[in-house]
């Protein structure tokens, strides 16, 4: 069984390892991604920026390889995934790999483990410095051996050729992998993959369904204290006056830690610190105001705010030919929605010796803890971040705020470690959500149905305000003494953009504009939740693109076709559908069949689905009875990854689009536990069917968002088709539906 | 003072008789196999067998334990090895971020002990008030229905 | 009354029928030929489809599976006052199912509790209400079961005490509770009306669970529907003997039966559960029928009274969430730790003083819920309540349920509450 953490607690305590010396000074990791590449060859991935191949793989003295990456595991598999490319690369068994990640002191920079770039950036570097570094032991060996290079082979570290062998191991003396990738070295023929494109099981997973050591919540070192932070009842309220003598006095409680309006405590039981934090929420007093929207106004909140900036996505205006005959209008509303994590947020911090040391599982340990070292005013690199994995975060949780609340309270009791995992209601009510956002559409068609003008209009407040090594970024620092003030968050832009993500639909029109008001105003904390603003955005355009094609009298799917030139978008409808036996169906009372499509990102992976739904007129209930999705996501180097991936995603959008919308009144968000923010439950969930697409030897896209979007719209349609009734506003809960019903 | 079984072996824990069994089985006696959800009865991720029971111990008292006998994801190990249930999930990638899996797997190892032939509807009914935000529900189900095959 | 006093007044009355009824009735049954072996009767689609509507209807396939077996192969166990009942094999297997079974012989068995062999069906079979059926729909449903799959299974022995493993004896039981007459609809009332009675008293059997038994274990015409019990649990009055704090409406009650819950009654539980999950797959008709006709037995709640169940209910639901209940009555101090972070003002539950379990006679169907949970019904799938037998002795079960009556009931104090902890702990 490996236990990642057992390997890196005795790698770092230094046992058993090493041929070779660290390649990056511990501290100096930051500064790595700003090296300048100058005029070097472009290298795969995240091999462009950290060069060094050592930076990537160490050859250890214990007959084993060590991968180092900046990408973290958020449970998608990725650890393994690249295992699997650097065991097939290097001619290893996936036994002898071992690997660490996300620690801020040993591994490259890769920046935030998000966006579906995992596979993309870390697959490539790791792929190409694999290859290298296999090439560099080649020649040591045909050096020793006295035998040409090409005519020698390797098999699970030992090279062997003229009948003799020499391991990896024996070579790797000194500085072999101290030097910089090439590029000029060719990965393997797709042929002599080995662990590639097979489902390999999870290296993770073991540990987690046996009680292994595998979880940040779970680490517990010695003399381990535990932290709780109190929140002000609303985002702004301050501090007016706390009296903390009694809590203080309180068995258990080992110190209150006040810092402007920020209030944490320091106990020697998790329930001791729980409970005190609770008291001193009720002896504090705040000065409150009301300024929330609130859920029913969010909507008109969002067309009537002053944006901060007005963006065109996209120009492409018509040029001449005839006016439209016909023009159609619509608007869709997604409320905001929470990550949601099972487990809460959690973080140990030590500052021992001047330095912060931090257990997170944030997705940017890198970012992070440069953000942590400004609040506290420490230098960047006595702060360091080790990634340890956490529940699965779909974006910028807790995380990191934990990891930063920790080190608050580290800080005001040194040589202690400082445990803190948010409760419930902390984690439900304070987490940055995912936007809200409305998109307005428009089409101009000609006398057949077929567009000739498309134009989107999107309304949405920030999907980024991660870390990004502002202090202001993190929650409690903005209740400090000395507050750091948020920083103004910026849309990102091309290819990837933000709230405009996915805005330009795939589909080829003569006219399409895209324009984009970004409103930096935020009623609810907001920041990046699986899939940005694609899944409003794929909402809309392929809810819209069915209104459409009902429009004109014509099949949703191959509606879809006459615009779609993307050879593999239009094999991703196609097979979606002919899994899901689109032509074969047959309408009966009461049920309705929808599909939806994006390329995610519209550079990323490719995927549709297709779903049939019973919707229950007398109570508004509706029910999922089967979903398919296809999925292209280029080379496959897991199979099983990706279907667990497409088929997650699925069915977390199924329950943001049935059931799931953050409650706030005017002052505070009310949707504070699973009671008052439900999600989809095990009786809920259909049988679902992922049909792959496999493009070997073709990029690696990544797919960890790639079927929200499509999902939110193909449960859209299939509503309308089983009622006749077109849903525009999210989630479609019971109440909602039964109202359009009989509307 | 409380004692209690734990996985078979007798423990004596020095904790106050109202802390969540759940933060004295994990802090106290160092157990992996609990986790914090919600602590609110409302999420499964902290669920333990006590006398075979599902419970869910965020809101059971380490008093309510007393004398009786606890059984946690590393009590159900085999000599060492994964039980068939363990196995089943291992074997059909049962989770994601697998934060839920612990959970899971003590809920349907109640669910196994009562019905050792579960239908699918069963194994859905009977984990539903478990939580699993990153969709692995299907394959869990087919874990359960696996181990029962199995065994 | 308690159990042992009840079946020895039982033997003393089977006794004296013995004399009369049993020598007169006990061999009246014929046996009747069997199929020819080797024909596999076939049937019109349409009449397999509207048998396998009114099985459902019917719950054939509830108690002729047992937990995990095949579909309607029997051996469910069905404990009754006199001792274990088995459920028979009612697949079309030649051996140990209905094979064998001619239209005629399946017919009489319906409506007479007669086997094919001749043999006496016990009353556990509520053959006393599919006798009101009428005979297409009886046929119906043979031909649907004659066109499921065969499965070898014969049924586990029953585990009887004497006298009642004498299933001649059923013969006087027969004859004085088994009214074989149809029912006559009236002109009076509309069809659905009649439908829906016709549903209630015949397939549906709902007086099998919901009416009282006399010590004979039948049904008490005196008092139909005024409710009854079903493996350990209370199955509450209908109609007339609702008794819920906001009467059921017809609306309210299709919920129930569809969905398996109402906002103003709470969640179907215990042996209800299978029987709305066979209802929710039935046409909207039928159950819109069996509504009807159920809220036409009840008398009219004045508005006033029902606001002020409202208000009632409203008021006593718990404000704060989960919280350290510093409570002194020690059953509140374990609602506020355990129930209220569900059971609370604003959550998702149904406000737990409209809950028919708090308003019933006594606690069984409240201690059900607390130890084992609620697995929903398929039509409400998030309706699901996590066990609680683990966490909570009997001793605390007690004080928790004392305590809910106390504040979500106006009715008097449940008696005898730790001796239906007991029993409801054991029989699990
Ligand atoms: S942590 Fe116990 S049920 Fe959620
Ligand atoms: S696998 Fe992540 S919560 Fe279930």
């Amino acid at each position: 069984m490996t236990d990642i953490l057992l390997d890196r607690r005795r790698l770092l305590a230094g046992a058993g390892y090493v041929a070779l010396s660290f390649s990056i000074p511990a501290g100096d990791a930051l500064a790595q991604a700003a090296a300048p590449a100058g005029e070097k060859p472009r290298l795969p991935g995240d091999l462009n920026a950290v060069r060094m191949i050592s930076a990537w793989i160490r050859i250890n003295a214990d007959k084993t390889v060590t991968l180092l990456v900046g990408k973290v595991e958020l449970g998608q598999g990725i650890l393994t995934a690249v295992s699997q490319i650097c065991a097939d690369e290097l001619d290893i068994d996936m036994a002898q790999l071992k690997i660490i990640s996300g620690d801020t002191a040993l591994v490259p920079n890769e920046g935030v483990t998000a966006g579906s770039f995992s596979m993309p950036n870390c697959g490539p570097a790791v792929r190409q410095a694999s290859a290298e570094a296999r090439k560099i032991m080649i020649d040591l060996a045909a050096a020793k051996l006295g035998q040409p290079a090409e005519s020698l082979t390797v098999k699970a570290g030992v090279v062997s050729g003229g009948g003799a062998s020499v391991s990896y191991w024996d070579l790797a003396v000194g500085q072999a992998l101290e030097r910089e990738a090439t590029g000029t070295v060719k990965p393997k023929a797709l042929a002599d993959l080995r662990y590639v494109g097979q489902p390999v099981q999870r290296l993770d997973i073991p540990a987690k369904m046996t009680g292994g050591e595998i979880f940040v919540q779970e680490l517990r070192p010695k003399g381990l204290l535990y932290g709780q932070v109190v929140r002000p009842p609303t985002y702004k309220a301050k501090l007016a006056s706390l009296d903390s003598s009694a809590v203080e006095k309180t068995p258990g409680v080992v110190k209150v830690v006040r810092n402007g309006s920020f209030i944490g405590v320091i106990a020697e039981r998790e329930e001791q610190a729980n409970a005190a934090a609770q008291a001193l929420f009720a002896a504090a007093k705040w000065d409150v105001e009301k300024a929330l929207p609130g859920t029913d106004g969010m909507q008109d909140w969002l067309l009537n705010a002053k944006p901060n900036k007005v963006i065109e996505t996209k120009k492409q205006p018509r040029a001449g030919g005839d006016p439209a005959v016909k023009t159609l209008e619509a608007t869709y509303y997604r409320p905001y929605h929470m990550h949601a994590s099972i487990g809460t947020s959690s973080a140990i911090a030590t500052l021992a010796d001047g330095v912060m040391t931090i257990q997170t599982h944030s997705q940017s340990v890198f970012e992070t803890s440069q953000a942590i070292a400004k609040m506290l005013g420490m230098e960047p690199s006595k702060v360091r971040c080790q990634h340890v994995q956490g529940s699965g975060c779909y974006g910028h949780n807790m995380a990191d705020d934990a990891a930063a609340d920790a080190a608050l309270l580290a800080a005001a009791l040194p040589g202690k470690p400082i445990r803190l995992q948010y409760t419930r209601e902390g984690e439900h009510r304070w987490e940055p959500y995912g936007s809200a956002m409305v998109v307005k559409t428009k089409a101009g068609l000609d006398k057949d149905g077929n567009v000739l003008d498309w134009d989107l209009t999107i309304f949405s407040t920030p999907h980024g305000t991660r870390p990004g090594g502002e202090a202001g970024n993190l929650l409690s620092a903005r209740y400090l003494e000395k507050p750091f003030a948020m920083p103004t968050p910026v849309n990102g832009g091309a290819p990837n953009f933000a709230a405009d993500r996915n805005g330009v639909a795939l589909y080829e029109f003569p006219g399409h504009n895209v324009l984009t008001n970004f409103i930096t105003d935020m009623p609810l904390r907001a920041s990046s939740t699986r899939g940005l603003g694609a899944y409003a955005n794929v909402f809309a355009i392929e809810s819209f693109i069915d209104e459409l094609a009902t429009a004109a009298g014509v099949d949703p799917v191959a509606y879809r076709l006459r615009f779609m030139k993307d050879e593999r978008a239009r094999d991703a409808i196609t097979k979606a559908a002919e899994v899901f036996g689109w032509d074969k169906w047959r309408k009966r009372e009461g049920r309705g069949r929808g599909i939806g499509f994006a390329k995610y990102k519209n550079i990323a992976g490719y995927c549709a689905v297709a779903l049939e739904v019973d919707v229950n007129k007398r109570n508004g209930r509706i029910r999922v009875l089967r979903a398919v999705a296809s999925a292209d996501s280029g080379h496959i180097v897991n199979p099983d990854g990706v279907r667990n991936q497409i088929e997650g995603g699925l069915v977390q959008s199924l329950s943001w689009t049935l059931k799931e919308e953050v409650k706030f009144d005017d002052t505070r968000v009310t949707s504070e536990d699973w009671a008052s923010y439900p999600i989809l439950t095990f009786n809920e969930i259909p049988p679902i069917e992922v049909a792959l697409i496999n493009r070997p030897g073709t990029p690696f896209l990544g797919t960890g968002e790639a079927s929200q979007g499509p999902t939110g719209a193909a449960l859209a349609n299939a509503v309308f088709d089983a009622t006749g009734v077109r849903f525009r506003r999210l989630p479609l809960t019971p109440e909602r539906v039964k109202a359009g019903l009989t509307a | 003072m409380v004692t209690f079984k734990l996985n078979q072996a007798e423990v004596r824990v020095d904790a106050p008789a109202t802390s969540p069994l759940l933060f004295v089985l994990a802090n106290d006696l160092g157990v992996n196999g609990v986790k914090y959800g919600c602590g609110r009865s409302q999420c499964g991720s902290c669920t333990v067998l006590i006398d075979g029971e599902p419970v869910r111990s965020c809101q059971t008292p380490v008093s309510a334990a007393a004398g009786r006998s606890v059984t946690t994801l590393e009590g159900l190990l085999e000599g060492g090895k994964p039980s068939k249930l363990q196995q089943a999930f291992i074997d059909e990638q049962a989770a994601q971020c697998g934060y839920c899996a612990a959970g899971m797997i003590m809920q349907a190892q109640a669910l196994l002990d009562r019905n050792p032939a579960p239908s699918e509807s069963d194994v859905r009914t009977s984990l539903n008030g478990n939580l699993c935000r990153c969709g692995a529900h299907n394959r869990i189900v087919r874990a359960v229905l696996r181990a029962a095959k199995e065994a | 009354m308690k159990l042992a006093a009840r079946i020895f007044i039982a033997a003393l009355v089977a006794a004296a029928l013995g004399s009369a009824g049993f020598m007169a009735f006990a061999n009246r049954h014929a046996s009747l030929p069997p199929l020819d072996a080797g024909v596999r009767p076939s049937f019109p689609q349409e009449l397999v489809e509207r048998g396998e509507q009114l099985a459902g209807l019917g719950d054939c396939a509830v108690c002729h599976t047992r937990p995990g077996g095949p579909a309607l192969a029997g051996g469910l166990p069905l404990p009754t006052p006199f001792g274990t009942i088995y459920s028979t094999n009612i697949t079309p297997d030649r051996e140990t199912g209905v094979g064998a079974w001619t239209e005629q012989a399946f017919q009489r068995a319906m409506r007479e509790g007669v086997d094919r062999h001749g043999r006496h069906l016990y009353p556990a079979f509520p053959y006393d209400h599919f006798a009101k059926a009428t005979s297409e729909d009886v046929r119906a449903i043979y031909a649907w079961l004659m066109t499921r799959t065969a499965v070898k299974a014969p049924a586990p022995q029953n585990d009887l005490a004497f006298p009642f493993n004498i299933r001649a004896l059923v013969a006087g039981w027969n004859l004085l509770f088994l009214d074989k007459a149809p029912l006559k609809p009236d002109p009076a009332k509309s069809e659905a009306w009649n439908q829906g009675r016709y549903y209630v008293e015949g397939l549906g059997h709902c007086g099998a669970c919901h009416s009282p038994r006399n010590m004979l274990g039948a049904v008490r015409s005196d008092r139909p529907l005024a409710g009854g019990e079903a493996e350990g649990w209370y199955a509450p009055g209908l109609g007339a003997h609702a008794g819920a704090p906001v009467s059921w409406t017809q609306e309210a009650l299709l919920n129930y039966l569809i969905d398996g819950w109402d906002e103003r009654h709470g969640v179907a539980g215990g042996p209800m559960t299978a029987v709305v999950n066979q209802l929710a797959k039935q046409p909207e008709d039928v159950v819109k029928a069996i509504a009807a006709y159920l809220v036409s037995l009840q008398p009219e709640q004045p508005k006033e009274a029902a606001d002020r169940a409202m208000a009632f209910a409203k008021d006593r639901e718990f404000k704060q969430t989960g919280a350290a209940a510093a409570s002194t009555d020690k059953g509140e101090a374990i609602f506020a730790r355990a129930c209220a972070n569900c059971h609370r003002a604003g959550g998702q539950t149904v406000p737990l003083a409209l809950a028919t379990s708090l308003g019933a006679p006594d606690a069984r169907n409240l201690v059900q819920v607390v130890l084992h949970g609620v697995q929903p019904p398929e039509g409400a799938p998030e309706r699901s309540m996590p066990r609680f037998a683990g966490a909570l002795n009997d001793e605390q079960v007690g004080d928790l349920v004392a305590f809910m009556r106390t504040r979500f009931s106006e009715k008097p104090a449940w008696t005898n509450v730790p001796d239906v902890v007991k029993q409801t702990r054991a029989a699990h």
